[in-house]
């Protein structure tokens, strides 16, 4: 059995395996942000309001308007980031992916304040600590399918001390990430056809986690200063991607191929009824970083 | 309306038997009101279920249909708005 401190979630290849596949294949059914994660929807909202409220969302809970230094770990293709220093006036935001397809469009935008980096959180070294970070939609791919729940928690943990590492001193970390549900164990969930499928065909080396994992894994690292579960957001996010999907349905299969875009048409279709039902939970949760404890050797 | 639309009441029954044989229930236990959720109708059969309805109705519907009308009542009379079915019992057909 593998070291539980050498494993790692999805590699770049798996990363870029689904999110490289076509930048104008997901124009046509994401936002016009290419926001591609769980809106926060009110009343009669639009998919491109749901997200802003989502963006705007972390932006606050994070306290990272003007800010002097943001980090976004999965950027995506960079509406965080341009909303950090537009509308929000940040000095320098620095995204991480681990696409080339988003890292190359972030570039072409990006402009001076904002820094795009194709590089795994792990491995980066920020010149100064930041003052917030926001990770929206990544935290799902730490780990995959085959990691016991103790592993899970260990990879997590890396996680958290690494951001603890990289916030000043109060810095908030933003987190967004969807999970298994509490209406099934996860060992159930693991035999599911449809779980075979999401991490098989759609998000290789992948599987989210579960609330107690993300519980044990911050100890130590930061304090949980508020969460909400908004499953029926990401519920009415993948219809509208859907409903997105399908009425593009000739220029996706242009793009993509029929066998990628009847693929696409399921796995939103899983998702919808998985959030709907339950299955899977969308959590936003704010921390707090707690100070970092002094090893016997630092002492 | 087309002559190969079902009528509203066909449309419930085929339903109820599509529904019946996934979740392994005898069809005469299954309530045409209460959420196909709670007979343990799973994502896959309920995505597999909208692609037959599809077929039948010669229509795209998304896969997401049987969880956005959580029971077969609901299901049925969304189908009869949108036009996929007549809305007519067969009686009523038979009469017309």
């Amino acid at each position: 059995m593998m070291n539980a401190d050498a494993r790692t979630g999805a590699s770049m290849a798996a990363i870029q395996r689904h999110y490289d596949l076509s930048n104008d294949f997901y124009r046509l059914w994401l936002d016009t942000s290419m926001v591609y994660s769980g809106g926060m929807w009110r009343d009669d909202d639009t998919l491109d309001q749901a997200q802003v409220r989502k963006l705007e969302h972390h932006i606050a809970a994070a306290h990272a308007d003007r800010a002097a230094r943001v980090l976004d770990i999965g950027c995506g293709w960079g509406a965080l980031l341009a909303r950090l220093v537009g509308e929000h006036q940040v000095q320098q935001a620095v995204g991480l992916t681990l696409s080339k397809a988003q890292y190359e469009h972030v570039l072409t935008f990006g402009g001076p304040n904002v820094e795009v980096r194709l590089e795994p959180w792990e491995a980066h070294q920020p010149i100064q600590p930041y003052d917030a970070i926001i990770s929206i939609g990544a935290f799902e791919h730490f780990t995959g399918t085959e990691f016991t729940d103790s592993e899970k928690v260990d990879a997590y943990r890396r996680f958290f001390r690494k951001c603890q590492s990289m916030l000043c001193a109060d810095g908030r970390l933003s987190l967004q990430t969807f999970a298994y549900g509490s209406t099934r164990s996860r060992a159930d969930a693991l035999t599911k056809t449809s779980t075979h499928f999401l991490a098989e065909s759609i998000f290789p080396e992948t599987d989210p986690p579960r609330l107690a994992n993300i519980a044990d894994a911050i100890e130590g690292s930061f304090e949980l200063i508020e969460m909400h579960n908004d499953r029926l957001g990401y519920a009415k996010t993948c219809k509208a991607w859907l409903d997105n999907l399908m009425a593009h349905r000739a220029e996706a299969v242009i793009l993509v191929g029929e066998e990628t875009y009847r693929r696409y048409e399921r796995y939103l279709s899983y998702s919808y009824i998985g959030f709907k039902s339950g299955s899977l939970d969308l959590y936003r949760l704010t921390l707090r970083r707690l100070p970092q404890k002094r090893t016997a050797s630092e002492e | 309306m087309s002559n190969t639309q079902p009528s509203k009441d066909a449309l419930r029954d085929w339903l109820l038997t599509c529904v019946a044989a996934k979740v392994k229930i005898d069809r005469d236990k299954i309530r045409t009101d209460v959420s196909m959720d709670e007979y343990g109708l799973d994502s896959v059969s309920a995505v597999s279920i909208s692609g037959e309805l599809s077929e039948l109705l010669n229509r795209d519907l998304p896969g997401t249909l049987l969880y956005e009308y959580s029971t077969i009542d609901e299901l049925t009379d969304h189908l009869v708005r949108s036009g996929a079915a007549t809305g007519q019992s067969p009686a009523s057909e038979a009469s017309a």
